[in-house]
């Protein structure tokens, strides 16, 4: 069956891709990373279907870790039920265990690390996983691969060894976060480029990144200024105009402020400002905007200011990406040292 | 068919230690001795599909525990009496012909490590992790009384995912006949029909609440006036019941032509209770398992053909039906039957019997199938002569009885020995036939036979040819008695041989010793070895 990874772009339609897919004929599990996503698709295919068919199963990245894969094939070995989220800090593991020790997989509390469930299922039970997939499914679609990282990009790439048809689609550059972390396991993934990053799922897989590279949310104007400004190349489906602009008038600063209809997005800490927010990563996902505000941090308001953006960090300008292309209309820039009056005491 | 119980394989649970039963796909008969744990099983079953932990409590964790199980435990040294050595108790379920689909995924798995991943449900008693502390103290300051209290009840999947009442993959009804529980087992089989047509939890709160409120209605309205006068002048009022034992549940009934169940008779309420189950209707709300136990109960020799009738004609469901009667078990097809024994380590199935000897048994008159598959050691005889006086010959030769020795004389009443040899051959049971020789013990003797025999199974006849028949080799070696006997008839041994069964009765009655003929000794002799 047909193996692929298609790599898109902002706004490109990832999502309609996928419930296109969907029919009451073929039972397909999708996997999804950001809580966005998973709410946003399960929407989507209720907006499609009435509600989610039995042949539908949409799963969080982490669930379907454990409730598919862990709980049936690899509890028994191990017998925890809890999960350490926080489990990327060294002080969790236990030095001088090894891989073939069960401990490893856990923390002194004997609660699962987070960051080795999937090396713990790829180690334990993959035939065991693989046997379950092509026994329930007919497809495995994975969104929002570009957030696999480390164990868990392993993980999702032994899994294409099923027979069943295989669907995972990304966008590398909104590549902002990590599933995971775990040593050095797999950290050139996304250091070494989108060129590396094609070849790394493997030779069996067909890796399409043409399918998907024009965006249906963002207009030309915005489209143009990412190519131009952020090196990543993106395309509108339209010929649509909008403006973009810098806004230092305290008067406009107010008035975009206190408009609820245009979301400030903040590199980080956005709750410490009242004001309709979320932060730059977290917005990855969501499709509703019409009208958005970045707010730039002291690194990247110069940048913007000059229109240079060649010392800006990849995971900055991934994030910034995922920022930007959230804006289906206007995008306005503003600067965060200029919110003073909006920070809460 | 839909899924189906293949295999249950049960841990410390009541009289076994460790057992599996694998089953049919359609029809299981569950045959065994008193108290072999024919309703322990059909109970298990019960458990594991309800996923109700209150139905475990009802019963109570310290009756289903095996008892050889906490007595070791109690017999350990104080220091080997830990929380880790205490027992567990298992049921596991397995299950096959699911349809694979994403909605029964938490279905699918491996409960212990190395085993193949397979569908099924598993109950679980264990320790209570959360009481462990307490357990631990326990267990230092007590001695000789099991800590039952601190265990706890589960149900998982075999994907290790809890299930319970709310969340059942196997639709199931139960249908008790046993005596003693009878109107407690149809309130129980009216709530788990109720649950089987109403199985969304949702619809279930909503009739529940509605049926709540139309009680308060009443009270306000019906009683009011009532209730009015009696307040003021006494403080008091009256009020409808309501609570775990006032409720929708517990206030339903069955109908038949407007009658309500319970106004049936036993009998009848078997039939409704296996008419409603069995119903064949292909609705989504028939049970995909019916447990029947011990239908034989309250009903006549008739009404029991029509119900095996009607379970025969059910197409639907997987059944398992514990039962005492022979006419149940052999009109079933015997190649239905599980044999749950006491004395046996494992169920013994004929599976393997030939279509054609069950279909002999379908039709043949119920004679003592069962209690000759329940025996060990069987003397097997032509017909009710010798059934009445090898009693007394046994007990003349050894001074006891056969039954004393574990041995069972059965009367196959003019029917083929070999059809009893075959399944004596396939269970194992030491059989001894004796027979006439009919005037040629080679031919009816030996090589009728030879294909049936072997160190388990041996044929006893008399080889004189002269000595054609039992009623002949009893005179010949008892001459003088039975002259006195039957002094009023002319030729003693024609009264015999045209009263069979009226001679045999007579001189089992006497306290002299009879000589048994040689062939009946030597019987007598190998069946006991």
């Amino acid at each position: 069956m047909d193996k692929r990874v298609v790599l898109a772009v902002a706004g490109s339609g990832k999502t309609r891709a996928i419930v296109d897919e969907l029919t009451l004929g073929s039972r397909v599990l999708i996997i999804t990373y950001t809580n966005n996503n998973y709410e946003n698709l399960k929407q989507r295919v209720r907006d499609k279907f009435g509600l989610i068919p039995e042949n539908v199963s949409i799963y969080t990245y982490f669930s379907f870790l454990y409730t598919f894969c862990y709980l049936p094939c690899v509890f028994p070995r191990v017998g925890s039920r809890n999960i350490n989220y926080n489990s990327e800090h060294r002080t969790f593991s236990r030095p001088n265990v090894g891989r073939a020790n069960p401990l490893y997989y856990q923390d002194y509390s004997n609660n699962l690390l987070g960051n080795r469930l999937a090396l713990l299922i790829n180690d334990l039970a993959l035939d065991e996983v693989v046997d379950r997939l092509e026994r329930f499914y007919d497809s495995l679609i994975i969104d929002e691969v570009q957030d696999f990282a480390a164990n868990d990009f392993n993980f999702i790439k032994a899994l294409t060894k099923t027979k069943v048809r295989v669907l995972y689609v990304g966008d590398f550059y909104q590549h902002t976060y990590d599933t995971s972390r775990d040593g050095n396991t797999g950290s050139g993934l996304y250091k070494n480029g989108y060129e590396s990053y094609k070849y790394s799922f493997g030779s069996e897989v067909v890796i399409d990144d043409t399918a998907l590279l024009t965006s249906y949310r963002c207009s030309s104007t915005i489209c143009e200024y990412v190519t131009n400004n952020l090196g990543i190349n993106i395309n509108s489906n339209s010929k649509r105009v909008t403006s973009i602009e810098i806004i230092e008038d305290v008067a406009k600063i107010v008035e975009i402020m206190e408009n609820d209809d245009i979301p400030k997005l903040f590199y980080q800490s956005h709750s410490e400002y009242a004001c309709v927010s979320t932060n730059w990563g977290a917005s990855k996902g969501i499709d509703k905007f019409h009208d958005v505000c970045v707010v730039l941090n002291p690194t990247t308001w110069p940048m913007a200011k000059s229109g240079n953006f060649s010392r800006i960090n990849e995971s900055t300008k991934n994030k910034l990406y995922v920022a930007i292309t959230r804006a289906r209309g206007n995008l306005y820039f503003i600067q965060q040292s200029s919110l003073g009056q909006y920070k809460h005491s | 068919m839909g899924s189906w119980i293949n295999k249950i394989v049960l841990h410390n649970y009541r009289r076994f230690t460790d057992y599996e039963i694998e089953f049919n796909e359609e029809k299981n008969i569950i045959v065994g001795d008193n108290e072999a744990g024919k309703s322990s099983i059909i109970s298990a079953i019960d458990f594991v599909l309800s996923g109700s932990e209150s139905k475990v409590k009802s019963v109570g964790i310290d009756n289903l525990f095996n008892y050889s199980a906490t007595k070791s435990f109690l017999d350990l040294d104080k220091a080997q009496r830990t929380v880790a050595n205490l027992p567990n108790l298992t049921i596991d379920v397995y299950l096959s012909g699911v349809t694979d689909a994403p909605s029964v995924a938490d279905l699918h798995g491996k409960f212990k490590d190395g085993m193949k991943l397979s569908y099924g449900l598993r109950m679980l008693v264990t320790p209570n992790s959360e009481l462990e502390t307490e357990l631990k103290e326990y267990l230092e300051t007590s001695e000789g009384v099991f800590p039952y209290d601190f265990y706890k009840v589960e149900f998982l999947t075999f994907g290790n995912v809890h299930y319970s009442s709310y969340r059942k993959f196997l639709r199931h009804l139960v249908i008790d006949n046993s005596t003693d529980r009878f109107d407690y087992a149809t309130g129980g089989f009216v709530k788990d029909a109720y649950q089987l047509h109403v199985s969304d939890v949702k619809d279930r709160a909503r009739l529940e609440s509605s049926y709540r409120l139309h009680k308060s209605t009443y009270e306000g309205a019906s009683l009011k006036s009532i209730n009015d006068t009696l307040e003021k002048a006494e403080g008091y009022t009256f009020g409808i019941r309501s609570g775990i034992k006032s409720n929708l549940e517990t206030d339903l009934t069955i109908y038949r032509d407007k009658i309500s169940i319970e106004s049936f008779g036993l009998g009848e309420r078997v039939f409704i209770k296996t008419k409603f189950a069995l119903n064949n209707k292909k609705s989504k709300h028939d049970p995909d398992v019916v447990l029947i136990e011990e239908p034989e109960n309250h009903l006549s020799h008739n009404r029991m053909h029509e119900l095996i009738d009607l379970i025969k004609s059910s197409q639907d469901a997987q059944i398992f039906i514990s039962t005492h009667s022979n006419m149940i078990s052999s009109r079933l097809d015997l190649r239905n039957c599980v044999f749950i024994r006491k004395t046996t380590k494992k169920p013994v199935s004929l599976k393997s019997l030939t279509a054609d000897t069950a279909a002999f048994f379908q039709k043949a008159p119920s004679v003592s199938i069962l209690d000759f598959l329940l025996a060990d050691r069987v003397i097997l005889v032509e017909g009710a002569a010798e059934y009445i006086l090898f009693r007394k010959l046994y007990s003349d030769v050894f001074t006891k009885y056969p039954e004393d020795d574990g041995v069972y004389i059965a009367s196959i009443g003019g029917l083929s020995f070999k059809r009893y040899m075959e399944i004596g051959k396939l269970l194992g049971i030491r059989t001894a036939v004796v027979r006439d020789n009919d005037k040629d013990p080679q031919k009816n003797c030996i090589d009728n036979y030879s294909n049936y025999i072997d160190s388990m199974i041996k044929v006893f006849y008399d080889p004189d040819a002269k000595n054609y028949t039992f009623e002949k080799c009893i005179y010949e070696q008892n001459k003088s008695v039975c002259d006195t006997v039957f002094s009023t008839h002319g030729d003693k041994l024609s009264y015999m041989l045209s009263s069979k069964a009226e001679a045999a009765f007579l001189l089992s009655e006497l306290k002299d010793k009879l000589v048994a003929p040689e062939y009946v000794q030597e019987a007598f002799e190998w069946i006991k070895e």
